[in-house]
């Protein structure tokens, strides 16, 4: 399967590319009052309005917001959302085998690429927000 | 005749009476003083050569000795030999000529070197022999009567008042002399002083005019050096725009291949040309990086010539600065060379 | 003419959406043009952009009534399933269908017909018992205040009782779009629902998206009513852009009495409350800046009186912008809980602008 990995916080994550949409750099945001922490604001994107979620608050570390650059915008569900995220590396194909869980949660997956530890994004993680 | 040897001091041993005292002061004050003193008197330099016209001579010696070849070539020779003698002795020497009277020849000196000789008298300290006399006018050639006649119209003196004369006469002499001497020396001097600030000057000048070149050309390579600077500030705002668009053709080509994923089976051949989109951005990222660390290393290097050049220049400036100052004080120092020379030259 | 309808034509649904979907960009630039026409002194070209708004206008009206449809399109097919449940379950029924007329958007018939289909069927099933006087009954009536479609599918069967449902299961009212899925099963076991919840689920969430509501009344062995409100979707409607903080906001004009500015009146506070005297009416000052927690710097000037559901409010803003055309989208499901906003529309400047619920926020004051 094909994963599109990209750079948060200095370390590899990577997502599913059936789950992209586009990718593109960051613009203007419209930020929503009252809205749930994660959420940087919205975007319009070929005539859709897009949030924007700080990926970093997500995956439990520490506001990255000002050092962001690109949007990966993915489609859950009939809804799509925007990740914020640090910059955008490869496309790559990987292995079904190649991933592993850790504590068997369906969380977060690990997969060894060229000895880089990437950290896969799920669909059920994503699903969370 | 004057003239200075290498080191600066005259030749000593070209030096003449008349390069040290004014002849015509000379010429007055002997004329006086043999007046005064009824004692004839009268300058030759080293060579015997007269300088002055002769003072009060007697009858006897112009009218009669000096009038034949044979009294002239005596007197000369007598007054060679007396000078020589002076000069020996550096002394006033008091003799009687060969015509029987009392002579004296006084040296003019400058330092050790004779330059002339002031030789008088003419006078007797005592009665004459007619019949000496009478034998000298028949050597000579001249008339007895008349010669015994000019005789009897010579002065008599005695003898210290010669000596006095003399001893006046050389002292006089030698104060001109020595007076004359040491201006004709502060002149030479002043001349040196005078010749060399000149050539300070010019000197100065010429360092002026280079070092204001030398200006300049810093000037100019500054400019340059700036201009260069520039075109690579140029260079980078284009790699910026090479970056850029190399970083929106990545995108393009991530968005490619997102694309291709999803068409499935149809989109592998498009995944292929979206790797290659993003192979050709990576590669014209990375060339563009190393260009810009490139220019990045003619800027510091630029800089650094910058730098230097700047140093250069601020000193130049402060070596034009300083040769203005020590030209503008030299020529101060010229212009009080000049009226000392002027005010050594006055007469 | 209600002839005029029945002359259908095939036309490709999705070209129609693309069509529609253009036809709303134009309205978007309407304001572009507007702004365009304000650079020109010369006649000529002004008038021959009036004639370009003009026309826009036209084809937004004409587009209007193309994408409208007769709810009377689907009353055949609910009447069919209407009559097969009844023959399954083996009770006689009346299926009333009221407001056939209503013209709604095509996009929205097949949300309203899996809808209804759904809560028929349960109807059918569960509702009807054998009744010896009176007949069973099911109405659907539906209607269309220019803004929102509602439905209202009655039903005089069983029902349930209304209180103690209420108090069982902790909530003040039936709107089921603010269960969560534990609460909804519950409900539907007390009011023995049978129909598929998962299906139900699913329902939920469109409706969700659409920002509509469904709720259930009912008495006791008299009837059950289950209401469900649908805003017409793809509204092109008048809104006015304020300012607060940094940020620009819209208002739907629908709601606005009047805009006056705060200098113009004298504000008093009394139990913490402000409010101002206009027209002699007193009327509560909202600022909205305390409302939404955007920090501002400058001293609001503006006040716009809204007005919705019979109440009245005084909204202090910082400062007025403009009229606009606008598109509402529904807003996204991750600001489901901020209430005080209704939707989005992207201005002509391409950037996201929120619009506020008035409706909500007077309702929270």
């Amino acid at each position: 399967m094909q994963i599109l990995t990209f750079l948060l916080r200095g370390e590899q994550f990577a997502i599913d590319i059936t789950l992209v949409d586009t990718i593109q750099n960051k613009m203007p945001i419209t930020p929503v009052p009252k809205s749930k922490k994660y959420v940087i604001g919205l975007i319009s994107n070929r005539g859709s309005v897009i949030p924007i979620i700080n990926t970093s608050l997500i995956l439990n570390g520490k506001d990255t917001t000002n050092t962001f650059e690109k949007f990966i915008i993915i489609n859950l569900g009939n809804e799509k959302l925007a990740l914020a995220v640090n910059d955008i590396d490869d496309v790559l194909e990987i292995e079904q085998k190649t991933i592993e869980n850790i504590n068997n949660e369906e969380d977060f997956s690990i997969v060894k690429v060229n000895s880089n530890i990437i950290t896969l994004l799920t669909y059920k993680q994503l699903q969370k927000i | 005749m004057i003239k200075k040897l290498n080191n600066g001091d005259l030749d000593l041993n070209v030096l003449e009476i008349k390069d040290v005292i004014d002849i015509k002061l000379l010429q007055t004050f002997q004329d006086n003083f043999a007046t005064g003193m009824n004692i004839a008197s009268v300058t030759v330099d080293k060579d015997g050569t007269p300088v002055t016209n002769p003072s009060s001579y007697t009858s006897f010696c112009i009218d009669f000795t000096h009038s034949t070849k044979v009294g002239d070539d005596r007197c000369a020779a007598s007054h060679k030999k007396a000078g020589e003698e002076a000069a020996r002795t550096r002394r006033p020497y008091i003799f009687t000529c060969h015509a029987g009277l009392i002579d004296f020849a006084a040296p003019i000196l400058v330092g050790d070197h004779l330059i002339g000789t002031i030789l008088g008298g003419q006078i007797l300290t005592s009665e004459p022999e007619e019949a000496k006399y009478r034998k000298t006018a028949n050597e000579i050639g001249v008339n007895e009567e008349g010669y015994v006649e000019a005789l009897k119209k010579v002065y008599m003196t005695k003898e210290e008042n010669v000596t006095a004369a003399a001893e006046v006469l050389y002292i006089v002499a030698n104060a001109l002399s020595k007076t004359g001497y040491e201006q004709l020396r502060l002149r030479s001097m002043s001349q040196n002083l005078s010749d060399n600030f000149s050539q300070i000057s010019a000197t100065m000048e010429e360092l002026s005019a280079s070092s204001i070149n030398v200006t300049n050309n810093q000037h100019n390579l500054s400019d340059e050096i700036i201009n260069v600077k520039k075109i690579s500030v140029e260079i980078n705002t284009i790699l910026d725009s090479i970056k850029s668009i190399a970083d929106e053709t990545k995108m393009l080509g991530l968005n490619a291949a997102i694309e291709a994923a999803r068409a499935g089976e149809a989109g592998r051949g498009f995944g292929v040309v979206a790797t290659e989109i993003r192979t050709l951005s990576k590669d014209s990222k990375e060339t563009a990086i190393k260009i810009a660390e490139l220019t990045n290393k003619i800027q510091q290097s630029v800089d650094k010539t910058i730098e230097t050049s700047h140093a250069t220049l601020e000193t130049t400036e402060q070596q034009s600065a300083a040769i203005e100052e020590v030209t503008s004080n030299l020529m101060e120092v010229t212009t009080l060379a000049d009226e000392l020379n002027a005010m050594a030259n006055h007469k | 003419m209600s002839n005029d309808f029945l002359e259908i034509s095939n036309v490709n649904k999705k070209s129609l959406d693309e069509l529609v979907s253009l036809v709303e960009e134009l309205v978007i630039n309407k304001v572009r043009i507007e702004k365009i026409k304000s650079e020109f002194s010369d006649n000529t070209h002004i008038k021959i952009l009036d004639q370009e708004l003009r026309i826009i206008s036209e084809i937004q009206a004409s587009i209007k009534k193309v994408k409208l449809i007769k709810i009377k399109t689907i009353a055949n097919s609910l009447t069919d399933l209407f009559n097969q449940c009844c023959i399954e379950n083996n009770v006689k029924a009346d299926f009333i269908f009221e407001g056939q007329e209503t013209e709604i958007d095509n996009s929205l018939t097949i949300y309203i017909k899996n809808i209804l289909l759904y809560l028929i069927k349960d109807i059918c099933d569960n509702e009807f018992v054998n009744l010896k006087n009176g007949s069973n009954q099911i109405k659907v009536s539906a209607y269309s205040d220019g803004r929102n479609l509602t439905t209202v599918i009655q039903s005089n069967g069983i029902g349930f009782n209304y209180e103690d449902t209420c108090k069982k299961l902790n909530k003040e009212n039936l709107d089921l779009l603010s269960f969560s899925g534990d609460e909804i099963k519950e409900f539907f076991k007390i009011i023995n629902f049978t129909n598929n919840i998962e299906d139900f689920i699913k329902l939920k969430l469109d409706l969700i998206y659409l920002d509509g509501s469904l709720k259930f009344e009912s008495k006791a062995n008299e009837f059950r009513r289950i209401t469900i409100v649908i805003p017409l979707s793809s509204s092109i409607m008048q809104g006015i852009l304020v300012t607060i903080g940094d940020q620009t906001f819209a208002i739907p004009l629908d709601f606005i009495e009047t805009i006056i500015n705060k200098n113009a009146v004298k504000i008093k506070t009394s139990h913490n409350t402000e409010m101002i005297i206009y027209m002699d009416h007193i009327i509560q000052l909202v600022r909205v800046s305390e409302l939404l927690n955007i920090e501002t710097v400058l001293e609001p000037t503006c006040i716009l009186i809204v007005k919705s559901n019979n109440k009245r409010v005084a909204l202090l803003v910082d400062s007025l912008l403009d009229q606009t055309d606008m598109v509402i989208k529904p807003k996204h499901s991750i600001m489901m809980d901020i209430v005080e906003i209704k939707g989005t529309t992207i201005l002509g400047d391409g950037l996201v602008t929120l619009v506020l619920d008035i409706p909500s926020i007077l309702k929270e004051i």
